[in-house]
């Protein structure tokens, strides 16, 4: 049988980056997987519909606020589902098919016309071709042609190439969609009734203190013992409380990345454990995001590490 | 297979919760398109089966409905409100339940027997449903000896809080639907428990009900023809077995071929019209009617099998096919029995009608064989016509003066009954055998005498001439048998097939006892005309749908009944008026006498069981035209 040259392209290119593994489809081996391996905490029920809905050949789209984790949990996922490396396309307004399925050389399709070899594959082709995830980061930062372009594909699961007279249609399983989304961020589309009617909704909101605090544990791994308990359950009480009034809300990554630069502060100055200080300052460097929460932020972290 | 059971259970739970969401949903305003509650039980059965679960609770369910229902805004308020409606209906439910069940539960008792026949009044379906849920539970459970008995009250007081938990499902009434009475069958198992079933589960239903006539196995044929239909969602060798059930079903009743559709039927059901021809003779005149010219229309049956092998009095309603010997022969056969009103009752507005119908018959497409009838008709020499449709079809001729009779009796008198009777009897003159098995009869006909003392005359002519055999005077046998026909409505063509099959027993029968309400006595006398016109008398006189005492009608057969004898009855075992047929068969059983009952397909099976266990042979007839091969053979005079 004669090779399709646009494969062996996708492999040529894309081969370098998706990495090979045995794929995880139990939704119990899966949790353990993102723990040990991706160092992520997902709550059991994320998994197990997430799981539900690649069975059902459902793209899945996780809803939250920044900072819960959609992201790295949709990657992480996606990976472990399909064995390889996921894709990750980051949406923005200007994405449109040519960014994602394929383009044409404009020079060699000058002179050679629109076929195989003017062509240049982009991540959603290749996942299909090579049977991995995609992660379409902030659905909602797309254009609306580009969303309704990928109905036919979640639909379908085919991808059409026109001008070269080709379908490409999902052989494994492994080809699954999550897309992410954050409803409260600025500059946001409304998504169309046709595209939510065909995915299956997660939300993903801040976890307790109690999640938090386990989460930190597992990210931060041995240096978590550098920090006095106290501490941590303060600067988790100073995020909750930032939560609620400040304008940028910090997510959980806000707060491991707190927490690991006060550790990176107190190791700087040859200490055996983290001070008040220390939290501090290491505090106001990665909560204030916008000046306007500065007041607020200074008057939160000073009220919960006054000593 | 247990993977696919415990698919089909879940399925079933989480449709109906799923359902309770929706519904939920909707009084609150919120429509969800199908294709979002479908995803959602598919997502469901998925998840359930992932976590490994039995059932999915409620609020679980409702979770995942707030992950699916992507159009819906879900907030804490929306949800707790779904779930507030949701959980109260089911509440209503659970109660309703119980209460069914508590009510079975003390009319039975602990420890004892359990007999639903006598339990199952009013509300059937619940009570159905309660008996299900015990026998689930354990609370009713069959013994080593086959009896279903309920436990003790401390073992129901530790099921107690199980029974609210239990639910009942189309597979569970299939399962226990054969402990149930069969008369309630058709009010217990609904068209949607029907459309849920399993295939498997379809067909067990449909070979545990397979009476005819019964609404219930109507209802299971239409849906095993739907999904026959249906033939992308249905596996190669399901669709085998559903034929093959339909195929059986088509044998009884030859009318459901009209319900299948045109690719089906072609494909599946390739049907000889020798056999739809017998089936078709076998039917009652007036069913016989109604149903020919549909087969015609459809191209079931041939134009020319139907002219060559029916008798010409089915064909009244057959005008309206597109055929041009057929509309001939039914303008014929319209003129015909108009022309019969008219000799029963001597009104010319019959005479009248009758020829406006002979004025559309098209002479030259009518089949050679009708042509000397038809030349009686126009003729309208009442002697000819009668000799001429005697030869033809008298059979027919004498059902339709029968059921005619009764009809046009309250508005002619009873002159109309001499005149039908004299009809009749001209039309059964000569005796013979039904055709259909004349060569099976003939060469098992038995003498009809018997070897009496030596007849010295003839033994001794014998002996001069060198023949040492010895000679015996034969006598005529007699008063061996009587014979019980049911006359009333609906057994009126069994019972005068039984009267013309009774010609070639006629020497071994004592008496024969017509009965409907009443009961009349024939002594034979070896003259089987004057059976006949007892038999027209009492069904003229009678007229059709009479009530039926089976149980008179064996009294009177046992009164004049002279030592052991063998009782011949021919009826449906309905007894319709105040008595207690089983004793009177017990009775006679009793005396000593040997008891053969012959029984149409549509008759009571209670008591039918009740006689085979007094030791009465029960031999079921599929049609009339049976009977004679079954007196002469089944029912052997063995004496």
């Amino acid at each position: 049988m004669e090779k399709d040259p646009v494969v062996e392209k996708v492999r040529e290119i894309y081969g370098q980056v998706v990495e090979s593994f045995n794929p995880i489809r139990s939704p119990e081996l899966m949790v353990k997987a993102l723990r040990n391996k991706y160092k992520l905490l997902v709550k059991n029920n994320i998994v197990y519909l997430t799981i539900a809905a690649f069975m059902n050949n459902k793209p899945v789209l996780y809803e939250g606020p920044p900072g819960t984790g959609k992201t790295e949990v949709g990657e992480a996922i996606l990976s472990l589902w399909a064995g390889k490396r996921a894709f990750v396309l980051p949406c923005s307004e200007s994405y449109d098919e040519y960014r994602v399925i394929g383009d044409f050389h404009p020079l060699i399709a000058m002179s050679k016309g629109f076929n195989e070899e003017s062509f240049i594959p982009r991540p959603l082709l290749a996942a299909l071709i090579l049977d991995a995830g995609v992660l379409i980061d902030d659905i909602r930062r797309s254009s609306e042609e580009f969303q309704n372009m990928l109905l036919d594909i979640i639909d379908k699961r085919r991808i059409i190439i026109p001008e070269l007279k080709r379908v490409y249609k999902q052989e494994g399983s492994g080809f699954q969609v999550i897309f992410t989304s954050n409803p409260e961020d600025i500059a946001q589309r409304e998504l169309s009734d046709a595209f939510l009617r065909r995915v299956i909704r997660i939300k993903f909101n801040y976890p307790d203190p109690e999640e938090e605090e386990e989460i930190v544990k597992l990210r931060l791994g041995e240096d978590y013992e550098l920090i006095p308990k106290e501490y941590v359950s303060r600067a988790l009480s100073v995020v909750q409380y930032l939560r609620k009034k400040a304008l940028y809300k910090p997510g959980t990554s806000d707060t491991v990345s707190w927490l690991a630069l006060s550790i990176k502060i107190a190791k700087s100055r040859e200490l055996n454990r983290v001070n008040a200080r220390d939290v501090v300052e290491a505090g106001e460097a990665v909560l204030i995001k916008n000046p306007e929460d500065e007041e607020v932020v200074r008057e939160a972290v000073e009220k919960y590490f006054k000593e | 297979m247990s993977e696919r059971l415990l698919k089909n259970t879940l399925r079933s739970s989480i449709w109906r919760d799923v359902s309770r969401i929706n519904k939920a949903l909707l009084k609150l305003g919120i429509r969800i398109p199908v294709s979002q509650a479908v995803a959602l039980v598919e997502i469901a059965e998925t998840y359930v089966a992932l976590k490994g679960l039995s059932e999915l609770s409620l609020s679980e369910l409702l979770d995942i409905a707030s992950s699916v229902y992507t159009l819906v805004d879900w907030s804490n308020e929306l949800r707790s409100k779904v779930l507030e409606l949701s959980t109260s209906t089911n509440k209503a439910f659970a109660h309703a339940k119980l209460t069914y069940v508590e009510d079975l539960v003390s009319r039975i008792g602990f420890n004892n027997r359990v007999d639903l026949k006598h339990l199952l009044k009013g509300e059937v379906r619940e009570l159905v449903e309660a008996y299900i849920v015990l026998r689930k539970a354990g609370v009713i459970r069959r013994t080593k000896s086959g009896e279903l008995r309920t436990c003790s009250v401390a073992e129901y007081k530790e099921l107690y809080n199980e029974l609210r938990k239990i639910d009942v499902t189309p597979r569970d009434i299939v399962k226990y639907i054969s402990e149930v009475p069969r008369g309630v069958w058709g009010s217990v198992i609904s068209d949607s428990d029907l459309a849920k079933l399993s295939m498997h589960d379809l067909i067990k239903l449909a070979k545990l009900s397979s009476s005819r006539g019964s609404s219930l196995n109507e209802r299971v044929v239409s849906e095993i023809i739907k999904r026959i239909s249906d033939a992308a969602s249905i596996k190669a060798c399901e669709r085998r077995q559903l034929i093959n059930i339909i195929r059986s079903r088509v044998k009884k009743d030859p009318r459901l071929l009209l319900k299948l559709t045109g690719e089906v039927r072609k494909n599946a059901f390739q049907i000889k019209g020798s056999w739809l021809l017998k089936e078709l003779q076998a039917m009652p005149l007036e069913r016989r009617q109604r149903v020919l010219p549909n087969l015609l229309k459809n191209e079931l049956l041939n134009a020319e099998e139907a002219v060559n092998g029916l008798d010409i009095l089915s064909f009244t309603n057959a005008g309206s096919v597109n055929d041009k010997v057929i509309r001939s022969l039914a303008n014929l056969a319209n003129a015909l029995v108009n022309y019969i009103n008219y000799l029963v009752t001597l009104d010319r507005g019959y005479l009248d009608y009758s020829a406006f119908f002979m004025d559309r018959v098209n002479v030259d497409s009518l089949p050679i064989h009708l042509r000397p009838l038809y030349e009686s008709l126009v003729k309208q020499d009442p002697k000819l016509f009668m000799s001429k449709l005697r030869e033809l079809d008298r059979y027919a001729a004498v059902e339709y003066i029968a059921r005619r009779a009764g009809e046009l009796r309250s508005n002619y008198g009873d002159e109309l009954i001499r005149r039908a009777l004299q009809l009749g009897l001209r039309m059964l003159q000569t005796f013979s055998p039904p055709t259909l098995f004349a060569k099976t009869v003939r060469h098992r006909v038995t003498r009809n005498v018997v070897k009496g003392e030596v007849d010295p005359r003839a033994t001794l002519y014998n002996f001069i001439r060198m023949n040492y055999a010895i000679k015996y005077r034969l006598h005529a046998r007699v008063g061996e048998s009587i014979v019980v026909i049911d006359v009333s409505g609906s057994m009126f063509t069994h019972a005068l097939w039984a009267v013309m099959s009774l010609a070639t027993l006629i020497h071994r029968t004592e008496y024969v006892v017509f009965f409907s309400s009443k009961s009349c006595v024939v002594r034979v006398g070896g003259i089987t005309r004057w059976i006949a016109y007892k038999f027209l008398k009492k069904v003229l006189e009678e007229g059709f749908g009479g009530y039926t005492d089976l149980e008179s009608g064996l009294r009177t057969a046992l009164r004049n009944s002279r030592g052991k004898t063998l009782i011949i009855v021919i009826s449906d075992l309905k007894q319709t008026l105040p008595g207690n047929p089983i004793a009177a068969f017990k009775k006679a059983i009793d005396r000593g006498n040997d008891v053969v009952v012959i029984v149409p397909e549509n008759h009571d099976r209670d008591v039918a069981e009740a006689i085979k266990a007094l030791g009465v042979k029960v031999i079921e007839v599929r049609s009339p035209l049976e009977i004679p091969y079954v007196l002469k053979s089944k029912a052997r005079f063995k004496r």
